[in-house]
């Protein structure tokens, strides 16, 4: 597997170094630099939404999730994406259309607009930072990890992390926004293909569809229904992931610039429906994965498990192709973090142009940095931690909904201060400084009911 | 062609779909039976009902009412 790894890995790195140096020149304004000119077809925007969409936690999250918590974890993620897509046909058009009266070139600056105050768009700001941050973190350590479970005791797994950071920093600082879009073209495909192929063997070697699951009912019936064996997937779970995931393309900022830098309406929605295709066809081999851990490695460890299903288990070459689809995957997530990131800072600032791209790119390097810092520190919960992150942002949505629904948000500068107190209520909460429930009820999902309410009676009697 | 009755339509249809998932009808608790080609229930509901939405999706981009309201000329790809 070592001479197809290098091969396979340089071919890699190649490409995304071309595909960088080819729309370097273009990219000198801060709306070539961070928002591609704005001007993304459905084919380009289709693959840039699911690369940056699908990461880590969906090629290595989520069969694991299936093997420990069965197939709830299809309600989970893959209803949820359907669910939201039709939410970027529909919402999408508004955010769009109260973009294009703004200069958009991030969230945090459309917030400042709409509600015309400085504070709001730090507040926005603050709420993708805080939860953005653990996301990318999870990427990298995700693949991390598992390189270090391929190749034990060649180098220490902080080694790995900061060569993954080092090869996103180099061409996402060299190409901009759309040297990332390009490249995320081309990981998405791959991303899609390695995890059909490592599905299909699995499958083969489970002996089938159906034998897959009369082997699953016979080892642990309780994966075939809901909640699952421990009892995750109840109503609040899955209710609470849904909402957060459906708002992941006005709340992420990496998302929702994509949103806005499509080329008209009719290309958004052609988007949609592409990515919603790509959801499912994304989701269902890691179904095939899952099942095929919980049968022959019920009780192994995460990284354990991952290991021998995606690299040892599968024929050597092959092998050397999914740890370049993984570290694609996480680098084509974890780059339009760091990157949206950079694009929210850039739009908090006023100034010369070009001055203001520099310092915004300083600032993704210490992004990145941070990045790496949360990635050495972090658990090894991939799913758990992104859901938290989607929860995190979740928050962000009712001011953000107010600025796209309400030309009078400005005269509820209150809302973003309550975002804000929010914001830190479950942050304590993740840090277990207060209950995760509240007279039983999902913390997550009651601050964000309480932020809508007041943000609907308050536009109504404003 | 941009439609805004069938697009009315479309959200409520996912508006129902969304409810239906959460009642027993597609996540019974506990529930294996029926099976499809011996996939367990809340699966391959769950699958129909994934395919439902993105069926819906695609109905809804014909018809949005905000079809042509922002075309530019000049593109990065088709």
């Amino acid at each position: 597997m070592g001479k197809t790894l290098i091969f396979v890995g340089g071919v890699y790195v190649l490409l995304l170094i071309i595909f960088s140096l080819v729309t370097r020149e273009k990219t000198k304004s801060s709306k070539g630099y961070f928002l591609a000119g704005s001007n993304l077809g459905a084919v380009l925007g289709l693959f840039t939404f699911a690369a940056t969409l699908f990461s880590t936690f969906t090629l290595l999250g989520m069969p694991d999730f299936f093997r420990v918590h069965g197939i709830g974890a299809w309600i989970f993620l893959a209803v949820s994406d359907a669910v939201m897509v039709f939410g970027i046909l529909w919402i999408g058009y508004h955010l769009r259309k109260r973009a294009a009266d703004t200069n958009y070139i991030g969230m945090s600056g459309f917030i400042s607009h709409a509600y015309k105050s400085r504070w709001a768009g730090y507040v926005a700001f603050i709420g993708a930072f805080l939860f953005l941050i653990p996301y990318v973190a999870i990427q990298i350590r995700g693949v991390a990890i598992f390189l270090l479970q391929a190749f034990p005791g060649f180098v220490p797994m902080w080694v790995w992390a900061v060569g993954i950071v080092i090869i996103m920093l180099v061409y996402s600082e060299i190409g901009g926004l759309k040297a990332i879009i390009y490249n995320d073209m081309f990981q998405g495909l791959l991303l899609l293909i390695v995890i059909w192929i490592v599905a299909g063997i699995c499958l083969e070697k489970m002996g089938g569809f159906t034998q897959m699951f009369e082997s699953v009912e016979e080892s642990n019936s309780a994966l075939l229904a809901v909640p699952g064996p421990k009892g995750l997937f109840d109503f609040q779970f899955l209710l609470g992931s849904m909402v957060a995931i459906c708002l992941i393309p006005f709340t992420q900022p990496q998302v929702s610039t994509r949103l806005v830098i499509m080329k008209d309406h009719r290309s958004l929605a052609r988007t949609a429906v592409g990515l919603g295709t790509f959801a499912l066809l994304v989701i269902f081999p890691t179904l095939l994965i899952g099942m095929y851990g919980a049968i022959y490695y019920p009780d192994d460890s995460t990284s354990d498990f991952l290991g021998k299903a995606l690299i040892w288990d599968q024929p050597g070459p092959l092998g050397a192709f999914v740890l370049i689809g993984l570290v694609a995957a996480a680098i084509s997530t974890a780059d339009s973090q760091i990157f949206a990131l950079g694009g929210e800072t850039r739009s908090l600032m006023e100034g010369e142009d070009k001055k203001m791209i520099r310092n915004a790119r300083i600032a993704i390097v210490v992004f990145a940095i941070l990045s790496l810092i949360f990635a050495l520190l972090s658990s090894d919960q991939l799913v758990l931690l992104a859901r938290s992150s989607f929860a995190g942002t979740a928050l962000l949505a009712p001011m953000i909904f107010l600025a796209i629904f309400s030309k009078q948000s400005h005269n509820m500068q209150w809302i973003p201060s309550c975002t804000l107190g929010a914001i830190g209520i479950l942050v304590a909460s993740q840090l277990g400084v207060i209950p995760t429930e509240i007279l039983g009820i999902r913390l997550d999902l009651l601050l964000l009911v309480v932020l809508a309410v007041m943000a609907v009676v308050g536009n109504k009697f404003k | 062609m941009a439609n805004p009755r069938l697009w009315n339509y479309c959200k409520i249809i996912i508006g129902i779909l969304v409810v239906l998932i959460f009642t027993p009808l597609v996540t019974p608790a506990d529930q294996i039976e029926p099976t499809l080609l011996l996939m367990p229930y809340s699966l391959w509901v769950g699958i129909l009902v994934s395919i439902i939405l993105v069926l819906v999706t695609y109905l809804g981009s014909r018809v949005h009412p905000g079809l042509n309201t922002d075309q530019k000329t000049d593109e990065v790809d088709g």
